[in-house]
Protein backbone atom coordinates (compact mmCIF):
# COMPACT_ATOMS: atom_id res chain seq x y z
CA UNK A 1 0.00 0.00 0.00
CA UNK A 2 2.73 2.44 1.27
CA UNK A 3 4.39 2.03 -2.60
CA UNK A 4 1.42 2.25 -4.60
CA UNK A 5 0.72 5.69 -2.43
CA UNK A 6 4.13 6.54 -3.31
CA UNK A 7 3.85 6.12 -6.76
CA UNK A 8 0.89 8.31 -7.39
CA UNK A 9 2.10 11.86 -6.72
CA UNK A 10 5.12 11.56 -9.62
CA UNK A 11 2.71 12.90 -11.90
CA UNK A 12 1.88 16.32 -10.15
CA UNK A 13 4.05 18.86 -11.19
CA UNK A 14 3.49 22.99 -10.88
CA UNK A 15 2.70 22.94 -14.47
CA UNK A 16 -0.19 21.15 -14.05
CA UNK A 17 -1.22 21.87 -10.03
CA UNK A 18 -2.17 25.81 -10.50
CA UNK A 19 -4.58 28.14 -9.81
CA UNK A 20 -5.18 30.03 -13.57
CA UNK A 21 -1.61 30.64 -14.25
CA UNK A 22 -0.03 30.32 -10.67
CA UNK A 23 1.56 27.32 -9.37
CA UNK A 24 0.08 25.83 -6.27
CA UNK A 25 2.19 25.51 -3.17
CA UNK A 26 -1.20 24.50 -1.38
CA UNK A 27 -4.87 23.75 -1.87
CA UNK A 28 -7.40 22.96 0.71
CA UNK A 29 -10.84 22.65 -1.30
CA UNK A 30 -14.13 21.35 0.59
CA UNK A 31 -16.77 20.79 -1.31
CA UNK A 32 -20.35 19.79 0.15
CA UNK A 33 -23.89 19.93 -0.21
CA UNK A 34 -23.95 20.29 3.66
CA UNK A 35 -22.94 24.57 3.42
CA UNK A 36 -24.22 27.22 1.02
CA UNK A 37 -21.10 27.40 -0.95
CA UNK A 38 -17.63 25.61 -1.43
CA UNK A 39 -15.12 26.96 -0.18
CA UNK A 40 -10.92 26.89 -0.37
CA UNK A 41 -8.03 27.89 0.52
CA UNK A 42 -4.57 28.29 -1.67
CA UNK A 43 -0.93 29.58 -1.68
CA UNK A 44 0.50 30.26 -5.02
CA UNK A 45 3.71 31.54 -6.54
CA UNK A 46 2.47 34.53 -8.48
CA UNK A 47 4.92 36.43 -10.51
CA UNK A 48 2.58 38.99 -11.98
CA UNK A 49 0.92 39.22 -8.89
CA UNK A 50 -2.81 38.46 -7.05
CA UNK A 51 -5.56 38.03 -9.00
CA UNK A 52 -8.35 40.61 -7.92
CA UNK A 53 -11.01 40.54 -5.85
CA UNK A 54 -14.22 38.98 -7.26
CA UNK A 55 -12.03 37.08 -10.48
CA UNK A 56 -12.82 34.05 -11.21
CA UNK A 57 -10.07 31.42 -11.44
CA UNK A 58 -10.06 28.16 -12.27
CA UNK A 59 -8.21 25.42 -10.11
CA UNK A 60 -5.85 22.33 -12.00
CA UNK A 61 -5.04 20.01 -10.07
CA UNK A 62 -2.86 17.13 -11.85
CA UNK A 63 -4.09 19.05 -14.82
CA UNK A 64 -8.20 17.75 -14.49
CA UNK A 65 -10.26 21.03 -14.08
CA UNK A 66 -11.12 20.93 -10.74
CA UNK A 67 -13.53 24.12 -11.13
CA UNK A 68 -14.19 27.78 -10.80
CA UNK A 69 -13.45 29.96 -7.57
CA UNK A 70 -14.25 32.99 -7.24
CA UNK A 71 -11.35 35.02 -5.04
CA UNK A 72 -12.45 36.61 -1.93
CA UNK A 73 -9.10 38.13 -0.28
CA UNK A 74 -5.61 37.38 -1.82
CA UNK A 75 -3.19 38.69 0.42
CA UNK A 76 0.89 39.16 -0.71
CA UNK A 77 2.82 37.68 1.63
CA UNK A 78 6.12 39.44 2.42
CA UNK A 79 7.86 37.57 5.27
CA UNK A 80 11.81 38.28 5.20
CA UNK A 81 12.95 34.80 7.27
CA UNK A 82 10.38 32.75 4.77
CA UNK A 83 10.16 34.83 1.36
CA UNK A 84 13.45 36.54 0.79
CA UNK A 85 14.84 34.45 -1.84
CA UNK A 86 17.39 33.82 -4.79
CA UNK A 87 15.56 31.99 -7.43
CA UNK A 88 18.00 29.97 -9.16
CA UNK A 89 20.72 32.02 -8.49
CA UNK A 90 19.44 35.11 -9.57
CA UNK A 91 19.60 38.48 -7.57
CA UNK A 92 17.88 38.25 -3.80
CA UNK A 93 14.09 39.19 -4.03
CA UNK A 94 10.65 38.07 -2.09
CA UNK A 95 9.37 35.02 -3.43
CA UNK A 96 5.93 36.47 -4.48
CA UNK A 97 3.55 34.05 -2.40
CA UNK A 98 -0.41 35.25 -2.20
CA UNK A 99 -2.34 33.29 0.15
CA UNK A 100 -5.95 33.37 -1.44
CA UNK A 101 -9.57 32.21 0.59
CA UNK A 102 -11.65 31.24 -2.59
CA UNK A 103 -15.74 30.31 -2.73
CA UNK A 104 -17.25 28.49 -5.45
CA UNK A 105 -17.66 30.04 -8.60
CA UNK A 106 -21.27 32.49 -8.60
CA UNK A 107 -20.85 32.94 -4.93
CA UNK A 108 -21.38 36.24 -5.74
CA UNK A 109 -24.78 36.47 -8.07
CA UNK A 110 -25.95 33.63 -5.69
CA UNK A 111 -24.86 35.64 -2.14
CA UNK A 112 -26.79 38.82 -3.63
CA UNK A 113 -29.61 40.01 -2.13
CA UNK A 114 -32.70 40.79 -4.00
CA UNK A 115 -32.52 44.16 -3.56
CA UNK A 116 -34.20 47.21 -5.32
CA UNK A 117 -30.64 48.16 -6.36
CA UNK A 118 -30.26 44.40 -8.27
CA UNK A 119 -33.48 44.02 -9.70
CA UNK A 120 -34.78 47.34 -10.68
CA UNK A 121 -37.38 49.71 -9.06
CA UNK A 122 -40.00 48.48 -11.36
CA UNK A 123 -39.89 45.23 -10.35
CA UNK A 124 -39.12 45.49 -6.53
CA UNK A 125 -40.61 44.80 -4.01
CA UNK A 126 -40.64 40.93 -6.29
CA UNK A 127 -43.82 38.67 -5.79
CA UNK A 128 -44.81 36.11 -7.22
CA UNK A 129 -48.57 33.94 -7.06
CA UNK A 130 -50.16 31.54 -8.86
CA UNK A 131 -53.00 31.83 -11.42
CA UNK A 132 -55.42 30.19 -8.95
CA UNK A 133 -54.17 32.97 -6.22
CA UNK A 134 -54.26 35.88 -8.30
CA UNK A 135 -57.91 35.08 -9.47
CA UNK A 136 -59.67 34.32 -6.65
CA UNK A 137 -57.44 36.09 -3.44
CA UNK A 138 -55.89 38.91 -5.01
CA UNK A 139 -58.89 39.87 -7.79
CA UNK A 140 -61.83 38.06 -5.76
CA UNK A 141 -65.00 38.03 -7.93
CA UNK A 142 -66.31 41.34 -6.32
CA UNK A 143 -68.75 39.45 -3.46
CA UNK A 144 -65.62 37.85 -1.86
CA UNK A 145 -62.17 40.45 -0.54
CA UNK A 146 -59.95 41.38 -3.18
CA UNK A 147 -59.36 44.11 -5.32
CA UNK A 148 -62.43 44.19 -7.29
CA UNK A 149 -64.54 44.01 -4.06
CA UNK A 150 -62.26 47.60 -3.58
CA UNK A 151 -62.78 48.44 -6.59
CA UNK A 152 -66.68 48.20 -6.42
CA UNK A 153 -67.08 49.74 -2.80
CA UNK A 154 -65.04 52.71 -4.14
CA UNK A 155 -61.98 51.97 -2.44
CA UNK A 156 -59.66 52.19 -5.15
CA UNK A 157 -60.11 52.91 -9.24
CA UNK A 158 -59.35 50.92 -12.28
CA UNK A 159 -55.90 51.90 -12.20
CA UNK A 160 -54.95 51.41 -8.81
CA UNK A 161 -56.19 48.18 -9.29
CA UNK A 162 -54.35 47.25 -12.57
CA UNK A 163 -50.88 48.74 -10.44
CA UNK A 164 -52.04 46.28 -7.88
CA UNK A 165 -52.16 43.62 -10.08
CA UNK A 166 -49.34 44.04 -12.49
CA UNK A 167 -47.14 44.41 -8.91
CA UNK A 168 -47.39 40.63 -9.25
CA UNK A 169 -45.61 38.00 -11.62
CA UNK A 170 -48.11 35.00 -12.25
CA UNK A 171 -46.41 31.87 -12.15
CA UNK A 172 -47.27 27.70 -12.71
CA UNK A 173 -44.60 26.39 -11.59
CA UNK A 174 -42.21 26.74 -8.91
CA UNK A 175 -39.19 26.68 -11.82
CA UNK A 176 -40.36 30.03 -13.11
CA UNK A 177 -40.12 31.58 -9.68
CA UNK A 178 -36.16 30.24 -10.05
CA UNK A 179 -35.47 31.33 -13.43
CA UNK A 180 -36.58 34.65 -12.54
CA UNK A 181 -34.51 35.25 -9.63
CA UNK A 182 -31.53 33.51 -11.62
CA UNK A 183 -32.08 36.10 -14.53
CA UNK A 184 -32.27 39.03 -11.70
CA UNK A 185 -28.76 37.88 -10.03
CA UNK A 186 -27.30 35.98 -13.33
CA UNK A 187 -26.83 32.66 -12.39
CA UNK A 188 -27.53 29.60 -14.41
CA UNK A 189 -29.31 26.67 -12.75
CA UNK A 190 -30.07 23.07 -13.67
CA UNK A 191 -33.01 21.10 -12.76
CA UNK A 192 -32.19 17.44 -12.01
CA UNK A 193 -35.63 17.01 -10.50
CA UNK A 194 -39.31 18.91 -11.23
CA UNK A 195 -40.42 21.10 -8.29
CA UNK A 196 -44.34 20.29 -8.51
CA UNK A 197 -44.22 22.14 -4.89
CA UNK A 198 -45.81 25.76 -5.68
CA UNK A 199 -46.63 28.30 -2.96
CA UNK A 200 -49.79 29.94 -3.54
CA UNK A 201 -47.69 33.53 -2.89
CA UNK A 202 -44.00 34.38 -2.43
CA UNK A 203 -41.79 37.59 -2.22
CA UNK A 204 -38.19 36.62 -1.50
CA UNK A 205 -37.49 40.59 -1.57
CA UNK A 206 -34.14 41.28 0.30
CA UNK A 207 -33.11 37.37 0.48
CA UNK A 208 -30.28 36.75 -1.00
CA UNK A 209 -30.83 34.47 -4.33
CA UNK A 210 -29.59 31.19 -2.71
CA UNK A 211 -31.57 31.64 0.71
CA UNK A 212 -34.69 31.67 -1.80
CA UNK A 213 -34.14 29.77 -4.31
CA UNK A 214 -33.52 26.97 -1.67
CA UNK A 215 -36.98 28.00 0.26
CA UNK A 216 -38.74 27.24 -3.43
CA UNK A 217 -36.42 23.82 -3.64
CA UNK A 218 -37.73 22.75 -0.05
CA UNK A 219 -41.42 23.05 -1.59
CA UNK A 220 -40.54 19.63 -3.63
CA UNK A 221 -38.39 18.42 -0.97
CA UNK A 222 -35.35 19.07 -2.91
CA UNK A 223 -32.09 21.55 -2.25
CA UNK A 224 -29.70 23.00 -4.38
CA UNK A 225 -26.14 23.09 -4.61
CA UNK A 226 -23.29 25.40 -6.99
CA UNK A 227 -21.38 23.10 -9.09
CA UNK A 228 -17.98 23.24 -10.56
CA UNK A 229 -18.94 25.51 -13.22
CA UNK A 230 -21.07 27.96 -10.72
CA UNK A 231 -24.18 26.06 -12.26
CA UNK A 232 -26.79 25.72 -9.17
CA UNK A 233 -27.84 21.97 -9.36
CA UNK A 234 -31.51 21.59 -7.75
CA UNK A 235 -31.38 18.23 -6.59
CA UNK A 236 -33.62 15.98 -4.75
CA UNK A 237 -32.25 14.17 -1.65
CA UNK A 238 -34.36 11.02 -3.32
CA UNK A 239 -32.48 11.44 -6.38
CA UNK A 240 -29.36 12.34 -5.37
CA UNK A 241 -28.78 9.49 -2.80
CA UNK A 242 -30.24 6.15 -3.72
CA UNK A 243 -28.11 4.48 -0.87
CA UNK A 244 -25.71 2.59 -3.22
CA UNK A 245 -22.07 2.33 -1.87
CA UNK A 246 -20.93 5.74 -2.55
CA UNK A 247 -17.76 6.70 -4.82
CA UNK A 248 -14.76 6.19 -3.06
CA UNK A 249 -10.59 6.71 -3.45
CA UNK A 250 -8.50 4.13 -5.62
CA UNK A 251 -7.24 3.04 -2.37
CA UNK A 252 -8.87 4.13 0.89
CA UNK A 253 -6.14 4.20 3.59
CA UNK A 254 -8.65 5.27 6.19
CA UNK A 255 -12.11 4.77 6.78
CA UNK A 256 -15.27 5.79 9.06
CA UNK A 257 -18.46 4.57 8.82
CA UNK A 258 -21.10 5.94 11.07
CA UNK A 259 -25.08 5.25 11.99
CA UNK A 260 -26.30 8.58 14.30
CA UNK A 261 -29.32 8.66 16.17
CA UNK A 262 -31.47 11.21 13.76
CA UNK A 263 -31.89 14.49 15.68
CA UNK A 264 -34.58 15.56 15.12
CA UNK A 265 -36.76 12.52 14.44
CA UNK A 266 -39.93 14.58 13.21
CA UNK A 267 -40.73 17.56 11.67
CA UNK A 268 -43.92 19.80 12.10
CA UNK A 269 -44.22 22.47 9.16
CA UNK A 270 -47.16 25.21 10.72
CA UNK A 271 -48.03 28.16 8.54
CA UNK A 272 -50.99 29.27 6.91
CA UNK A 273 -53.59 28.33 3.58
CA UNK A 274 -55.32 30.97 1.88
CA UNK A 275 -56.14 30.23 -1.45
CA UNK A 276 -55.83 26.52 -1.73
CA UNK A 277 -57.65 24.96 -3.94
CA UNK A 278 -59.78 21.68 -2.09
CA UNK A 279 -60.71 19.21 -4.23
CA UNK A 280 -63.38 16.61 -3.77
CA UNK A 281 -66.29 17.04 -0.94
CA UNK A 282 -66.64 20.64 0.61
CA UNK A 283 -64.17 20.72 4.04
CA UNK A 284 -65.28 20.18 7.42
CA UNK A 285 -65.80 23.44 8.58
CA UNK A 286 -68.10 24.74 5.22
CA UNK A 287 -70.84 24.05 7.46
CA UNK A 288 -70.33 26.93 9.85
CA UNK A 289 -69.58 28.81 7.13
CA UNK A 290 -71.93 28.68 4.65
CA UNK A 291 -74.57 30.88 6.59
CA UNK A 292 -72.10 33.87 5.71
CA UNK A 293 -70.97 33.05 2.24
CA UNK A 294 -71.91 36.39 -0.08
CA UNK A 295 -71.85 38.65 2.92
CA UNK A 296 -68.24 38.23 4.22
CA UNK A 297 -69.33 40.95 7.14
CA UNK A 298 -71.06 38.08 8.77
CA UNK A 299 -67.91 35.50 9.05
CA UNK A 300 -65.13 34.96 7.51
CA UNK A 301 -64.83 33.48 4.27
CA UNK A 302 -63.64 30.54 4.33
CA UNK A 303 -64.02 27.72 1.58
CA UNK A 304 -65.83 29.34 -2.04
CA UNK A 305 -66.75 26.56 -4.68
CA UNK A 306 -65.15 27.11 -7.53
CA UNK A 307 -65.89 24.46 -9.75
CA UNK A 308 -67.40 20.71 -9.58
CA UNK A 309 -65.27 19.13 -6.60
CA UNK A 310 -63.63 22.01 -6.30
CA UNK A 311 -63.50 24.76 -3.49
CA UNK A 312 -61.19 27.94 -2.87
CA UNK A 313 -60.01 29.25 0.87
CA UNK A 314 -60.34 32.59 0.76
CA UNK A 315 -60.53 35.55 3.08
CA UNK A 316 -59.24 34.28 6.42
CA UNK A 317 -56.42 32.45 6.59
CA UNK A 318 -56.59 28.67 7.77
CA UNK A 319 -54.25 27.12 9.97
CA UNK A 320 -52.23 24.56 8.49
CA UNK A 321 -49.95 22.03 10.22
CA UNK A 322 -48.18 18.80 8.97
CA UNK A 323 -45.69 16.87 11.06
CA UNK A 324 -43.19 14.08 9.24
CA UNK A 325 -41.11 11.74 10.65
CA UNK A 326 -38.25 9.29 9.79
CA UNK A 327 -38.32 5.68 10.78
CA UNK A 328 -35.98 3.65 13.24
CA UNK A 329 -36.00 2.57 16.69
CA UNK A 330 -35.28 6.13 17.66
CA UNK A 331 -38.04 7.60 16.29
CA UNK A 332 -40.09 5.54 19.16
CA UNK A 333 -39.09 8.62 20.98
CA UNK A 334 -39.57 11.42 18.72
CA UNK A 335 -37.21 14.78 19.09
CA UNK A 336 -39.65 16.98 17.16
CA UNK A 337 -38.67 20.18 15.18
CA UNK A 338 -40.97 23.26 14.75
CA UNK A 339 -40.74 25.28 11.07
CA UNK A 340 -43.35 27.78 11.15
CA UNK A 341 -43.37 29.51 7.73
CA UNK A 342 -45.20 32.92 8.21
CA UNK A 343 -44.22 34.87 5.26
CA UNK A 344 -45.96 33.05 2.44
CA UNK A 345 -48.97 30.29 2.61
CA UNK A 346 -48.74 26.89 2.59
CA UNK A 347 -50.32 23.61 2.26
CA UNK A 348 -50.33 20.14 3.45
CA UNK A 349 -48.21 18.74 0.64
CA UNK A 350 -45.75 21.47 0.68
CA UNK A 351 -45.86 21.59 4.17
CA UNK A 352 -45.06 18.02 3.75
CA UNK A 353 -42.82 18.35 1.00
CA UNK A 354 -40.50 20.82 3.55
CA UNK A 355 -40.42 18.47 6.42
CA UNK A 356 -38.92 16.09 4.25
CA UNK A 357 -36.07 18.31 2.98
CA UNK A 358 -35.33 18.38 6.17
CA UNK A 359 -35.76 15.45 7.70
CA UNK A 360 -33.78 13.72 4.23
CA UNK A 361 -30.90 15.76 5.30
CA UNK A 362 -31.15 14.70 9.02
CA UNK A 363 -31.43 11.12 6.99
CA UNK A 364 -28.37 11.50 4.84
CA UNK A 365 -26.15 13.55 7.27
CA UNK A 366 -26.74 10.35 10.37
CA UNK A 367 -25.63 7.71 7.71
CA UNK A 368 -22.57 9.43 6.79
CA UNK A 369 -19.42 7.89 6.67
CA UNK A 370 -16.04 8.90 5.53
CA UNK A 371 -13.15 7.46 2.64
CA UNK A 372 -9.44 8.66 2.29
CA UNK A 373 -7.21 8.24 0.18
CA UNK A 374 -4.98 9.62 -2.83
CA UNK A 375 -6.68 12.35 -4.42
CA UNK A 376 -5.17 11.59 -8.10
CA UNK A 377 -7.56 10.33 -10.37
CA UNK A 378 -10.09 11.32 -8.09
CA UNK A 379 -10.43 15.06 -9.44
CA UNK A 380 -14.02 14.61 -11.30
CA UNK A 381 -15.45 13.25 -8.21
CA UNK A 382 -17.88 16.00 -6.35
CA UNK A 383 -21.14 16.28 -4.55
CA UNK A 384 -24.24 14.73 -6.02
CA UNK A 385 -22.09 12.31 -7.91
CA UNK A 386 -22.30 9.05 -6.62
CA UNK A 387 -23.67 9.56 -3.73
CA UNK A 388 -21.25 11.85 -2.23
CA UNK A 389 -22.42 14.49 0.18
CA UNK A 390 -19.07 16.46 0.45
CA UNK A 391 -15.23 15.93 -0.64
CA UNK A 392 -12.04 17.24 0.71
CA UNK A 393 -8.69 17.38 -1.70
CA UNK A 394 -5.53 18.74 -0.01
CA UNK A 395 -2.66 19.84 -2.21
CA UNK A 396 0.46 20.26 -0.42
CA UNK A 397 4.47 20.37 -1.78
CA UNK A 398 6.14 18.79 0.78
CA UNK A 399 9.54 20.17 -0.19
CA UNK A 400 10.50 17.70 -3.32
CA UNK A 401 7.04 16.75 -4.45
CA UNK A 402 3.16 16.86 -3.70
CA UNK A 403 1.48 15.11 -1.71
CA UNK A 404 -2.28 15.07 -2.52
CA UNK A 405 -5.01 13.38 -0.71
CA UNK A 406 -8.99 13.74 -0.55
CA UNK A 407 -11.70 12.53 1.94
CA UNK A 408 -14.84 11.42 0.73
CA UNK A 409 -17.86 11.39 2.54
CA UNK A 410 -20.57 9.66 1.27
CA UNK A 411 -24.61 8.58 2.28
CA UNK A 412 -24.91 4.97 2.58
CA UNK A 413 -28.59 4.85 2.96
CA UNK A 414 -31.44 6.29 1.51
CA UNK A 415 -34.01 8.83 3.22
CA UNK A 416 -37.08 6.76 4.21
CA UNK A 417 -39.96 8.26 5.86
CA UNK A 418 -42.08 6.66 8.37
CA UNK A 419 -45.66 8.39 9.83
CA UNK A 420 -46.80 11.52 8.26
CA UNK A 421 -49.91 12.93 10.08
CA UNK A 422 -51.78 16.28 9.15
CA UNK A 423 -54.47 18.37 10.50
CA UNK A 424 -56.55 20.75 9.90
CA UNK A 425 -57.67 23.67 12.18
CA UNK A 426 -60.61 26.21 11.89
CA UNK A 427 -60.38 29.60 13.40
CA UNK A 428 -63.59 29.50 15.12
CA UNK B 1 50.93 41.61 13.58
CA UNK B 2 51.75 38.30 11.26
CA UNK B 3 48.25 36.73 9.92
CA UNK B 4 48.87 33.08 10.07
CA UNK B 5 45.45 31.03 9.02
CA UNK B 6 42.70 32.08 6.88
CA UNK B 7 39.25 29.85 6.52
CA UNK B 8 36.54 31.39 4.24
CA UNK B 9 32.78 29.64 4.28
CA UNK B 10 29.78 30.89 2.93
CA UNK B 11 26.06 29.06 3.31
CA UNK B 12 22.54 29.68 2.76
CA UNK B 13 19.32 27.58 3.72
CA UNK B 14 17.81 26.23 0.36
CA UNK B 15 14.61 24.79 -0.43
CA UNK B 16 12.54 23.38 -3.49
CA UNK B 17 9.89 25.09 -5.25
CA UNK B 18 7.32 23.80 -7.95
CA UNK B 19 7.31 26.40 -11.11
CA UNK B 20 5.21 26.54 -13.72
CA UNK B 21 7.17 25.50 -16.16
CA UNK B 22 6.99 21.73 -14.77
CA UNK B 23 10.73 21.81 -13.63
CA UNK B 24 11.51 22.42 -9.82
CA UNK B 25 13.63 25.09 -8.93
CA UNK B 26 16.15 25.77 -6.16
CA UNK B 27 15.36 28.79 -3.69
CA UNK B 28 17.91 30.22 -1.48
CA UNK B 29 17.35 32.40 1.77
CA UNK B 30 19.58 33.49 4.88
CA UNK B 31 22.76 33.80 3.16
CA UNK B 32 25.88 34.06 5.36
CA UNK B 33 29.83 34.41 4.65
CA UNK B 34 32.21 33.65 7.10
CA UNK B 35 36.17 34.30 7.84
CA UNK B 36 38.37 32.98 10.12
CA UNK B 37 41.35 34.81 10.50
CA UNK B 38 44.47 33.34 12.91
CA UNK B 39 47.29 36.08 13.52
CA UNK B 40 50.23 36.78 16.34
CA UNK B 41 51.47 39.65 17.89
CA UNK B 42 53.47 40.83 20.79
CA UNK B 43 50.50 42.76 22.25
CA UNK B 44 47.91 42.18 24.07
CA UNK B 45 44.94 43.29 22.75
CA UNK B 46 40.75 43.42 24.25
CA UNK B 47 38.85 41.61 22.08
CA UNK B 48 35.07 42.25 21.73
CA UNK B 49 32.12 40.40 20.06
CA UNK B 50 29.39 41.62 18.15
CA UNK B 51 31.33 44.88 17.05
CA UNK B 52 32.62 45.52 13.68
CA UNK B 53 36.60 44.71 13.21
CA UNK B 54 39.00 44.32 10.75
CA UNK B 55 41.87 42.27 10.18
CA UNK B 56 44.13 42.12 7.72
CA UNK B 57 41.67 42.61 4.25
CA UNK B 58 39.03 41.56 6.16
CA UNK B 59 36.02 43.59 7.91
CA UNK B 60 33.02 42.28 9.63
CA UNK B 61 30.89 41.63 12.19
CA UNK B 62 32.67 39.60 15.41
CA UNK B 63 30.45 36.42 16.23
CA UNK B 64 33.83 34.94 18.31
CA UNK B 65 37.21 35.91 19.34
CA UNK B 66 39.80 34.38 21.11
CA UNK B 67 42.92 35.21 22.54
CA UNK B 68 45.73 33.20 23.83
CA UNK B 69 49.18 33.64 25.18
CA UNK B 70 51.93 31.75 23.66
CA UNK B 71 54.41 32.43 26.53
CA UNK B 72 57.17 30.43 25.12
CA UNK B 73 57.37 31.93 22.01
CA UNK B 74 58.73 35.38 20.84
CA UNK B 75 58.50 37.12 17.67
CA UNK B 76 62.16 38.64 16.35
CA UNK B 77 63.10 38.24 20.27
CA UNK B 78 60.23 40.18 21.76
CA UNK B 79 57.75 38.50 23.72
CA UNK B 80 55.48 37.29 25.32
CA UNK B 81 53.39 36.42 21.29
CA UNK B 82 49.48 36.46 21.72
CA UNK B 83 47.38 34.58 19.46
CA UNK B 84 44.00 35.93 17.99
CA UNK B 85 41.36 34.05 16.60
CA UNK B 86 38.51 36.07 14.92
CA UNK B 87 35.45 34.66 13.53
CA UNK B 88 33.90 37.59 11.48
CA UNK B 89 30.47 37.67 9.78
CA UNK B 90 30.51 39.30 6.09
CA UNK B 91 27.44 40.73 5.26
CA UNK B 92 26.28 40.12 1.48
CA UNK B 93 26.77 36.39 1.61
CA UNK B 94 30.06 36.61 -0.14
CA UNK B 95 34.03 36.86 1.16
Amino acid sequence: MTQRWAQYPRNLTGANCKLGDQTLISLLATESVDSDYDTASAITIAPGGPFQKGQTIRTYEGGVDTGGWVVEDGSRELDGSRTWRSKAGAPFTNVPMVSYKLRRQGYLAARSTLSETRIGQGAYPPQFCTADYMRDTILGDGATPGLRKDLADGKIDNAELYKRQSSWIVVQFAWQIVQKICTWVGLTFNLQVDLPGCATNYSPADKPALTAIKEIAAWSGASCWLDHNGVLQIFGWDQAFTGACPARPGYVLQSETHQNLFSPTHVTVVGTMQGVVWWGGAPAHWAYDHSGYGDPRLKPMVWVPKGPGQWVNVGTPEPCSVTVGLQGPECAYPVNERIQIREYNINQILAANVAKERLAYVHIMANASKWSGPGEGCQNLHPLTQNIIAVTRRLDWTGTYYKYSLDITGATARPTFGDTSDWWTTTQ
Amino acid sequence: MHIHDISKSADAETELLPDITGTIIIYAGAPKAQVDVTYRDTHEATITAGSTHTVGAYTGIVSKATAKILAKLKEAGVGPVWEFVYSLLVPGGSV
